[in-house]
């Protein structure tokens, strides 16, 4: 199926997870900001979201400077 | 006009420009001027909150800040000059200086302090929100405990590089900082300002979004619901929605892990800054001016009245008040805790 991940088109299988796809990637799987079609996804169910055809995905670096 | 009248008489024309705001109106004044905020951390953020805050004409604002102004902070934190610098001012002191400038009608409380579970709720007594203008995580958990804990609303704020983020907490109603990063990253594994850089118009931008987000609720306007993530180089402006986790230890479970106080002294390796905080267990204040005089054979000792610097061995030790002290020229948290232990006595 595919996805779009940042801006960019990416093909992955079903059954795919956020964690599987933060691995894929090669991002960090903690201290980041993941938003599936608008909203944030709680680090404790990276290991358990699927991801759908056609999901918007965003892999943000959070800001914690001040 | 009457020259004899002071701006100080004419709190009509001082905030005229936006109580002829709807959103405000004279009523939305009175409720900000009724209003006390805690902002914690004065550098680029907490600085940009402060000046808004003072101007707009909060009632009280609390400010505080463990830090001693460098030449570097000028780049963005837009309170501050190069006399303040030069004077080796802590920011909270310089920042309500001049603030009472800005507006002599409120009430600045500055404190030279470190966030800890020690003092966080001497801190928050008599506030109505807290706005985040710290760079690091151990004050922020701090933060969100305690605020969860007595139905604060706080205002987080962060900037790196290009980039900066803000998210209004509003304890029963919203996710928390926990619900987003349940633990705090470990030292040195996130960049900081100082490895990262960052670019001076993003916590102006950060920073008014979060006095605006406190306006809002002092004028009685429900919270934004959203975290706002901003890449200014880019020009982009993102909302996201964010739920609460209904596993979150703080918010959720109501377990304040990060409030939990520890009777020793703390040590902490500033992330980039070559530089180590040693806090005291205790609470008792430091006669400076003594300690100056007990250190003036040991080594090049000076004292501004408010921070004493001591340097030694080519490591320069900046000792507060609260017997906090910053040793810089090290990332050696032991060798730090034993010049702290040997010049200024654990």
């Amino acid at each position: 199926m595919r996805i779009v991940v940042d801006g960019l088109l990416e093909n992955v299988t079903n059954g795919t997870t956020v964690l599987d796809l933060l691995r894929q990637l090669d991002e960090p799987t903690s201290h980041i900001i993941v938003e599936i079609n608008g909203s944030f996804v709680h680090p404790s169910v990276y290991a358990e979201v699927l991801l759908r055809d056609g999901d918007r995905v965003e892999v943000v670096y959070p800001a914690f400077g001040g | 006009m009457d020259s004899n009248r002071s701006v100080t008489d004419l709190p009509a024309d001082r905030y005229a420009r936006q109580t002829r705001l709807p959103e405000i109106g004279p009523e939305g004044q009175l409720r900000i001027s009724a209003g006390s905020v805690l902002v914690v951390g004065c550098g680029a953020l907490g600085s940009g909150i402060a000046n808004n805050l003072a101007r707009a004409g909060v009632g009280l604002i609390r400010i505080v800040d463990r830090d001693v102004l460098e030449l570097n902070n000028l780049q963005r934190q837009a309170l501050f000059d190069e006399n303040d610098v030069a004077e080796g001012l802590p920011k909270a002191q310089a920042a309500a200086r001049k603030l009472r400038r800005v507006n002599s009608t409120i009430e600045i409380d500055d404190r030279v302090e470190d966030v800890t579970p020690r003092n966080i709720d001497a801190l928050l007594q008599g506030v109505d929100l807290l706005l985040d203008g710290t760079d690091n995580f151990e004050s922020r958990y701090v933060m969100n405990d305690a605020c969860i804990k007595h139905g604060i609303p706080w205002i987080y704020g962060g900037v790196i590089g290009m980039t900066g983020m803000t998210m209004t907490i509003r304890p029963g109603s919203g996710p928390c900082l926990r619900c987003l990063f349940p633990t705090a990253p470990p030292a040195g594994s996130v960049p900081t300002c100082e490895t990262a850089g960052i670019l001076n118009t993003v916590p102006a931008v950060i920073a008014s979004i979060q006095a605006t987000e406190a306006l809002r609720l002092l004028c009685g306007e429900q919270a934004s619901s959203h975290m706002t993530y901003i890449d200014m180089w880019k020009l982009s402006f993102r909302q996201m929605s964010v739920s609460r986790d209904d596993q979150c230890p703080a918010c959720c479970l109501r377990r304040f892990d990060y409030l939990s106080t520890d009777e020793t002294a703390t040590t902490t390796t500033l992330c980039g800054r070559n530089a180590v905080q040693i806090t005291p267990a205790g609470h008792d204040t430091v006669d400076l001016e003594r300690l100056q005089e007990d250190l003036e054979t040991s080594g090049r000792v000076s004292f501004n009245g408010s921070v004493l610097k001591f340097v030694v061995d080519g490591r320069e030790m900046l000792v507060f008040p609260d017997g906090r002290a910053l040793i810089n020229g090290t990332d050696d948290e032991r060798l730090a805790r034993s010049l702290y232990a040997r010049y200024i006595g654990a």
